[in-house]
């Protein structure tokens, strides 16, 4: 746009009148108009666009995973302020969810966001100049592992899914078909082997704590195989992971859950959050489950209200799983209970010496939690280092963990079979205060048991509804949801493809059930 | 009028020399020494005998001329004389190479004097024979007399013929005439630009003429796109003004003056903040685009000024300035414009200088202006009564401070008068100083012009300097180069006036009269928490605490040149270049108070503003008239570029408060967050194009326009940048065709249809690139709050290549006709038009991973509409009062006839629940959508019975349900339950017409307008009335509340008081919809001349004095400021004032 005096429109004019028309005029550039194309030019921009690749889980880990992988589940009800209050969890809740369903709508958004972005990265970067070579292979790499990640929750949660692995066109999001979900899962395993290769093998420090590195790669590896029954690989992938030597498990299970502890020396994976300072977004980088999941109007027996404007009191366990924790060899309760849920009538540990004496938790019953129980791990008490949440307004910053080395634990467990794999579930157990698993359980035992003992590790942690979709009987989820007085229908296996994706997108074909 | 003005001017230019010569012109004492210029040997130029030149004129335009063989017989004039584009530009250039005169002395009757002996044709020896009625033999006598115009003025050069012979003599300078008439004789006293006077001289020696303007629009020259043209060959559909309508109402925005006066164009002030800042809301038949911009193009002197998307572009312009405004209403006018044209066009075109003496006028008006309509509050004893009533019903306790009414009204008196704090009388100035002149080989017009405005409300102004010169110079008689020049600095000190929660007029009506503005010891009070309960902002803090001060500067030149290489083909080369540079200082400094919102941090922020826009234009124009056939062909390359630059910077931090400045006596930015807003922004635009026309003509009836423009822009994707845009227009004056004759009442009649495409290319442009969002970060290493995490960077939204500008259509059907003699003139027009491939936002599959809407060409919407204008002299020619009276009524339906792939768009209204406006397929653009109401509910049990409004979490009571008092809602749906799915529409914002009525009455030296303007079937969200009867926040309350429903008192339609509103009273419904239709008095003016002798006395040759009052008088049922709302919701906007000025304009 420089402009060259009067000369300028002469010598045009002159111009023009000789060529007829310039090509060139009418390209015009802005420092507003950061065109995609321009874009993809520098180490800087590669990691940029990978940071954006693990963005996706913010949105999933607010917005759909606990509702899906806790609430509809046998875990957990929905709570809050009675049957009206959340309207599309309570469908989820009672299975009669549609394919309008909000909730199921953000899972798949935000998984193919993630796949899209991650497919930009792996088209691009290869193309930057001047990068360090060992940048290159991680950006390539985490981009990898997080499409596999994303592809792994649609596939298992709506079966055959539309697969693409370059940035898909507009058009293209228009026309595609769904792939059999067994592309997807070959796919999700050549991305996570290779990622493997290309990703960092030790574990990441200052600004790169969180990052996905080979571990991470291989753990979620184990986790597909696991859930496709390929139990040989599983194991080994698992005890790839626990041979590393990197990992171990925290000796105070809390710790996995405190927001100053976070991607600790059992976090594999974790969503990271940050505080945004009441955004009341699911988008903007802060959790909202420290006021989602906080007892609604719990008090402190001092009639002291715990949060200063109460949680909302959703994801409420279950009276069943309630009913499963153990008691310890020494006659006391799980070590991991009161980590994990509230029962009226705890005592909670002043957090800070200087906040006062320690306080009872008094919840009356209500009508979404008629028993006072709440999920305990994400809650940040107010006062407990300002600045990581305000406890209200949805801005907690305390990450969520996706994978933990218990899980790789408990995989190698599951998947060697009892002889080789009880001594991984036994130090799950004993971290917790619990005896040893009896070497005496057969096969099937044992199987329920490793179950039970992921139900209880990983309470409020959204993975029991796929554990029960991938228990090796078909009708495992159905005859446990019986439990909580619903039965789904087999069709429910797979979630139904948002009705606004096939209304622009014909080839989109409906599940059955929906 | 321009014709007339023009020639007089030469007239005057010659009239000494002339008047020596002649003394008491008659035709008997003339010398005859008739001047015959020497033979044009040394003239390249080709010439031909002007009796040729005259007969060629006769059979082209269809007139005679009168002349004497003899006196002509060796006159030549060039031969491009023959492809003069209209028959007065022929007249002129006959004129100028003979120094002959011709004028107009009859219909169709033209009579040429030879100037140097002021003599007409001698009528013994005189053509046409037709005309040889001897008269009959009596005595003559001298009769002698004055010919004067309608103001008194005396009209030099006025024919005085005696009827039936060629018998004629002309007026002297000051309007005197002597001819020898016999008793019985009739004299035919004419002039061109007047009408006709026939008066029997029945004896008299004395018979003195008064003359009146003609009004025959067929005279008349507009403006058309890269040309003009007379209105008569005009086959489109263009509305003209003239300057001095424009110029006699006291605004600064030229905008506001044109309202009303012009039919087909729409015109809304959206706000009355002084010089027109609050800007003006343009729409040429109908509402175009949805997402786009709706603003007509501006061409200023030829230049198509660039969009800045502001509304209040032309305020930098003074209507004093201009001699003309046309507006290009149909495609066939406007399509020659292109990508731009969809919303019409209006053209400007500023005053030249003339040929002839120099002319010096100043003109200076002062005007006071007042609120004329505020709405009456609560003062201190009913507040507290109602606030106290509204907190009881909801359940809360009452507020201490306003428990005793009784003792409020002690303490307090009536209370404070928010309104008396905001608003005061404020004053305007104007001063203009025009002067205009020149030769035959260069003309100038020069003007300077200061305008001051104080607003209504306090601490608001408005300041313009505006200097212009256009000039005019002929390099040889080929070669002619000319320039306009427009430098204006404008500087506003503005209020927030229009924000949709903390307008000050919002505060103003919402603060409670038990507080008070300050403290008795002069600090700031205002509303608190604990006390009052009311914690809006303080309305006079807000005044007089933040400062905002907006100065722009702006040079619009241009400069041009034509050649004209062979007779008839003319060259044309135009440059220009338009420069704004805005400087926006604000600040807001940190000075304590008792309540309302203090400033607790001192910021400054500033912004500078760059648009530049440079034009290169080449036009090539050809003549050529071949027997009965006339052609003119246009062709022409343009190219045009605009950029807007940003410069922003903002910070806090400061030490004290006396220095708001960026740097703030030096003091060092030491942390991040003191630090804001900085920025740059820069985006540019460039079109490139080709623009053709043809116009054809045919016996002068029968007239036929093609145009085509060729348009490169690059707004679009390079492989969509260039469009055509065609368009075809046919006239056809019946009046001229000899069936006609019989119809003596019908003295002009044309029809004309035209069809034609145009553009709009404002909407979204460079949206076709695939941007990327720097904002997409990721909480990684350990982050906690705000500043944590890393940046990411995606790609969220997808682009669309194929996107293009908004296509428009028009149809246009028209008929102009003048009848009764000219008496009664009436142009209507009957359009439909289409925009298609609108750019409306689609939602994208989500498995394309990105979410952002994405703009597709889908969506058509058609507006059909009624233009009419008729004017005309209501009592005759005759009448020694002279009455002319113009109507115009505009009327169009708007409808949203597919949204294509988009999803129906909702706009909510800030603060309110429940709706706001919507566009939907099927309905007209962004009705009003909300709940219908249908009374209030009188008992339990019709609460009861009706669907269910609200569902309290408890028991229901009064405090927290539906109760008696409470609007009932219409259950649209019937399901039983009152939801958002029972939302409707509402009615539209879109009048059903609006009109201008526009009347001169003059008598002797008084000259009296009245202006009429009004709008009729518009509906006004009044969101003022939903802030002064819901009492949120324990605001005030309008004086209506009074009539609230309380049990005993039922038969209201106003609800119960209740702050909780747990039925929603407040939600937007049809409760805050009113009928905004009104009547307005815009402007009465009465304009006194002063007689000559006094104008004499002053050394001055002519002085009028006047006064107006603008906005003297408004008829509406609208409840809240000003039924004139832009956009249609009413937050509060700043009023127009009533205006009383006085003035005075001097001719040198």
């Amino acid at each position: 746009m420089k402009f060259r005096g009067l000369l300028f429109p002469i010598s045009l004019a002159a111009l023009l009148a000789v060529s007829g028309c310039s090509k060139d005029y009418l390209n015009v550039t802005s420092n507003e108009l950061t065109s995609a194309d321009e874009y993809f030019s520098s180490q800087s921009d590669a990691i940029a666009l990978t940071n954006a690749v693990y963005v996706p889980l913010t949105g999933m880990y607010n917005g759909c995973m606990w509702q899906i992988g806790d609430v509809m589940a046998d875990d957990t009800q929905k709570g809050g302020g009675g049957p009206n209050d959340g309207v599309e969890l309570r469908q989820l809740e009672d299975f009669s969810f549609g394919s309008t369903n909000p909730l199921i709508m953000v899972l798949w958004t935000q998984c193919y966001q993630g796949i899209q972005r991650a497919n930009v990265v792996i088209q691009k970067v290869p193309g930057i100049p001047d990068m360090d070579a060992n940048i290159r292979d991680r950006c390539i790499g985490e981009a990898t592992t997080l499409r596999a990640y994303y592809y792994f929750q649609l596939v298992r949660s709506f079966g055959d899914v539309p697969l693409f692995t370059d940035p898909i066109t507009l058009s293209g999001s228009a026309s595609i078909s769904r792939s059999p979900a067994s592309k997807v899962y070959e796919q999700i395993v050549k991305d996570l082997k290779a990622a493997a290769v290309l990703l960092p093998d030790t574990r990441y420090t200052a600004g790169d704590v969180g990052r996905l590195n080979k571990w991470a790669a291989k753990g979620l590896l184990a986790s597909v195989y696991l859930t496709i029954h390929d139990k040989e690989n599983a194991a080994k992938e698992a005890k790839d992971v626990i041979g590393s030597g990197l990992y171990s498990l925290n000796t105070n299970y809390k710790d996995n859950f405190d927001v100053l502890k976070e991607n600790g020396p059992e976090s594999l994976f974790e969503a990271q959050f940050k505080n945004n300072y009441e955004n009341y977004s699911d988008y903007t980088g802060e959790s909202k489950l420290d006021c989602f999941f906080a007892p609604r109007g719990a008090l402190w027996d001092d009639n002291s209200s715990m949060t200063p404007s109460n949680g909302y009191g959703f994801n409420i366990p279950t009276p069943e799983v309630a009913a499963l924790w153990e008691k310890n060899s020494g006659g006391g309760e799980d070590k991991r209970r009161f980590s994990t849920m509230w029962i009226p009538g705890d005592i909670i540990k002043s957090a800070l010496p200087t906040a006062g004496p320690n306080k009872k938790y008094t919840q009356k019953p209500l009508e979404g939690s008629p028993n006072g129980f709440n999920i305990s791990k994400y809650f940040i008490e107010f006062g407990y280092n300002n600045g990581q949440s305000t406890n209200w307004g949805w801005s907690s910053a305390q990450n969520v963990p996706i994978l933990r080395y218990s899980e790789i634990l408990l995989i190698a467990a599951e998947a060697s079979g009892k002889a080789d794999g009880i001594q991984y579930a036994n130090q799950v157990r004993d971290r917790a205060g619990l005896a040893p698993l009896s070497l005496g359980l057969n096969d099937n035992d044992y199987l329920e048991a490793i179950y039970k003992e992921r139900r209880l590790e990983f309470l409020g942690e959204m993975h029991r509804w796929w554990d029960l979709l991938r228990h090796p009987d078909e009708n495992y989820f159905i005859t446990q949801m019986q439990k909580q007085n619903v039965t789904p229908k087999k069709t429910n296996r797979f979630l139904p493809i948002p009705q606004s994706e096939i209304d622009k997108n014909s080839h989109l074909k409906q599940n059955d059930g929906y | 009028m321009y014709t007339f003005t023009m020639l007089l001017h030469i007239r005057y230019a010659l009239s000494f020399g002339l008047l020596l010569l002649a003394g008491n012109a008659s035709s008997q004492d003339l010398v005859s020494a008739a001047r015959i210029p020497e033979p044009s040997g040394n003239m390249q130029e080709a010439t031909v005998p002007l009796v040729k030149a005259l007969r060629e004129a006769e059979k082209k335009y269809q007139i005679t001329f009168i002349y004497k063989d003899d006196a002509l017989k060796n006159k030549r004039v060039p031969s491009m004389i023959l492809d003069a584009a209209s028959l007065e530009t022929m007249l002129l250039q006959i004129h100028k190479s003979t120094e002959l005169n011709i004028e107009r002395t009859g219909n169709k009757l033209y009579t040429v004097f030879d100037i140097v002996n002021a003599s007409p044709a001698a009528p013994d020896q005189a053509k046409p024979s037709g005309s040889t009625s001897a008269s009959p033999a009596a005595p003559l006598l001298p009769v002698k007399g004055k010919v004067i115009d309608a103001t008194g003025n005396p009209i030099p050069f006025a024919v005085i013929n005696i009827k039936g012979t060629q018998k004629n003599v002309l007026t002297d300078i000051d309007g005197n005439y002597t001819i020898e008439a016999g008793e019985e004789d009739t004299l035919v006293v004419s002039f061109l630009g007047y009408k006709t006077e026939t008066l029997a001289v029945a004896g008299r020696e004395n018979v003195d003429v008064k003359l009146s303007t003609s009004t025959k629009i067929t005279d008349e020259v507009v403006v058309v796109g890269y040309g003009t043209s007379s209105r008569r060959e005009v086959s489109s559909s263009i509305g003209s003004v003239k300057g001095n309508i424009l110029a006699s109402t006291p605004v600064a925005d030229p905008a506001q003056a044109l309202q009303g006066r012009v039919a087909g164009v729409t015109i809304t002030q959206n706000s009355g903040a002084p010089g027109g800042t609050g800007g003006t809301s343009i729409r040429i038949r109908g509402i175009t685009s949805i997402t786009g911009n709706n603003n007509p193009l501006i061409v200023l002197d030829g230049y198509p000024l660039a969009d800045q998307t502001s509304d209040n572009v032309l305020n930098a312009i003074s209507p004093s300035e201009i001699e003309s405004i046309d507006v290009l209403k149909d495609a066939a006018a406007a399509s020659i414009y292109g990508v731009r044209g969809s919303n019409g066009v209006i053209v400007i075109t500023t005053k030249r200088g003339k040929e002839g003496k120099a002319t010096v006028s100043l003109d200076m008006y002062r005007g006071v202006q007042n609120a004329w309509n505020l709405p009456k509050l609560l003062g201190a004893r009913d507040y507290a009564i109602i606030n106290n009533e509204g907190r009881l019903a909801s359940g809360y306790s009452t507020l201490p401070k306003l428990d005793d009414p009784d003792a409020v009204q002690q303490n307090y008196g009536s209370g404070t008068n928010w309104y008396d704090q905001v608003f005061r009388q404020a004053a305007m100035t104007n001063v203009n100083l025009n002067m205009a002149g020149g030769t035959d080989r260069a003309r100038y017009a020069l003007s300077a012009g200061y305008f001051q405005q104080d607003g209504i409300v306090r601490r608001t102004d408005f300041e313009r300097y505006n200097i212009r010169f256009n000039g005019d110079l002929k390099v040889s008689n080929k070669f002619n180069v000319g320039n306009s020049l427009t430098l204006t600095r404008t500087t506003e000190n503005a209020k927030n006036t229009t924000g949709s929660v903390e307008s000050l007029l919002i505060l103003a009506s919402e603060a409670p009269p038990t507080v008070a503005p300050k403290n008795e010891d002069g600090s700031y009070a205002g509303g608190t928490a604990d006390v009052d309960a009311f914690i809006e902002p303080n309305p006079v803090y807000e005044i007089e605490v933040p400062k905002a001060t907006n100065t722009r500067y702006r040079t619009i030149g241009n400069i041009f040149a034509e050649y004209e290489i062979i007779p008839g083909l003319k060259v044309k080369a135009n440059l220009g270049m338009d420069f704004v540079f805005a400087s926006n200082h604000s600040h807001r400094l940190a000075i304590p108070a008792t309540g309302g919102r203090v400033i607790s941090q001192t910021t400054v922020g500033e912004s500078r503003d760059y648009y530049t826009n440079f034009l290169a234009e080449y036009t090539a124009t050809y003549k050529k008239t071949f027997g009965n056939h006339s052609f003119t062909l246009l062709g022409g390359y343009t190219a045009q570029e605009g950029t807007y630059n940003q410069l922003s910077a903002g910070r806090n931090g400061y030490l004290r408060n006396d220095r708001p400045t960026l740097n703030g006596y030096g003091q060092p930015i030491t942390t991040t967050n003191q630090s804001t807003n900085g920025g740059t922004f820069g985006v540019g635009t460039k079109l490139l194009s080709q623009v053709a026309r043809l116009n054809y003509d045919f016996l002068n009836k029968y007239l036929v326009m093609v145009s085509l423009r060729r348009d490169g822009t690059s707004n679009f994707a390079p492989e969509h940048q260039y469009a055509i845009f065609p368009a075809v227009s046919a006239a056809w004056n019946l009046s001229d065709e000899d069936f006609m004759q019989s119809f003596s009442q019908v003295s002009n009649i044309k029809v004309r249809a035209s069809y034609g495409q145009t553009g709009n290319q404002n909407v979204r442009p460079f949206a076709y690139i695939a941007r990327v969002n720097t904002g997409v970060g990721y909480a990684l290493g350990q982050s906690d709050g705000y500043n944590g995490g890393v940046a990411g960077t995606a790609i969220t939204g997808s682009p669309n290549t194929d996107l293009v500008w908004e296509r428009n259509q028009q149809i246009n059907l028209g008929v102009d006709g003048s009848i009764l003699n000219n008496r009664v003139n009436i142009s209507l027009d009957l359009y439909e038009r289409k925009s298609i491939d609108l750019i409306l936002d689609v939602q994208v599959p989500a498995l394309s991973g990105t979410y952002e809407t994405v703009p597709l060409n889908t969506g058509d919407m058609v507006n059909r509409g009624i233009d009419l204008s008729i004017s005309g002299n209501v009592l005759g020619d005759k009448s020694p009062v002279q009455w002319t009276s113009s109507l115009v009524l505009s009327t169009f339906r708007n409808k949203v006839t597919s949204l294509g792939l988009a999803a129906p768009i909702n706009y909510n209204t800030d603060r309110m629940q429940g709706g706001g406006t919507r566009v939907e397929a099927g309905q007209a653009v962004n009705y009003f959508y909300g709940y219908k109401t249908d009374g209030l509910f009188k008992t339990d049990e019709e609460v009861a019975a009706h669907a269910v409004q609200t569902k309290p979490a408890g028991n229901a009571n009064s405090t927290n349900s539906t109760s008696p008092g409470d609007i009932r809602f219409v259950d649209i749906n019937g399901d039983g339950v009152i939801n958002a799915s029972d939302r409707t529409n509402l009615g539209s914002s879109v009048p059903t017409f609006t009109y201008g009525w526009t009347n001169n009455i003059t008598w002797k030296i008084f000259d009296l307008s009245i202006f009429f303007q009004g709008s009729q079937g518009n509906k006004v969200m009044n969101v003022v009335k939903y802030y002064t009867q819901s009492g949120i926040g324990n605001a005030n309350y309008r004086q209506d509340i009074l009539d609230r429903w309380t049990g005993p008192n039922s038969n209201t339609s106003v609800p119960r008081v209740i702050q909780a509103d747990p039925n929603l009273n407040n939600r937007v419904s049809d409760r805050f919809i009113e009928d905004a239709s009104y009547l307005r008095l815009k402007n009465i003016r009465l304009t006194v001349s002063l007689p000559q002798s006094v104008s004499k006395a002053l050394k001055i040759s002519k002085l009028r004095i006047y006064g107006s009052i603008q906005n003297a008088l408004t008829f509406t049922k609208y409840t809240g400021f000003d039924p004139e709302v832009g956009g249609g919701t009413d937050f509060g906007y700043y009023p127009q004032a009533r205006t009383n000025t006085i003035g005075a304009t001097f001719d040198f």
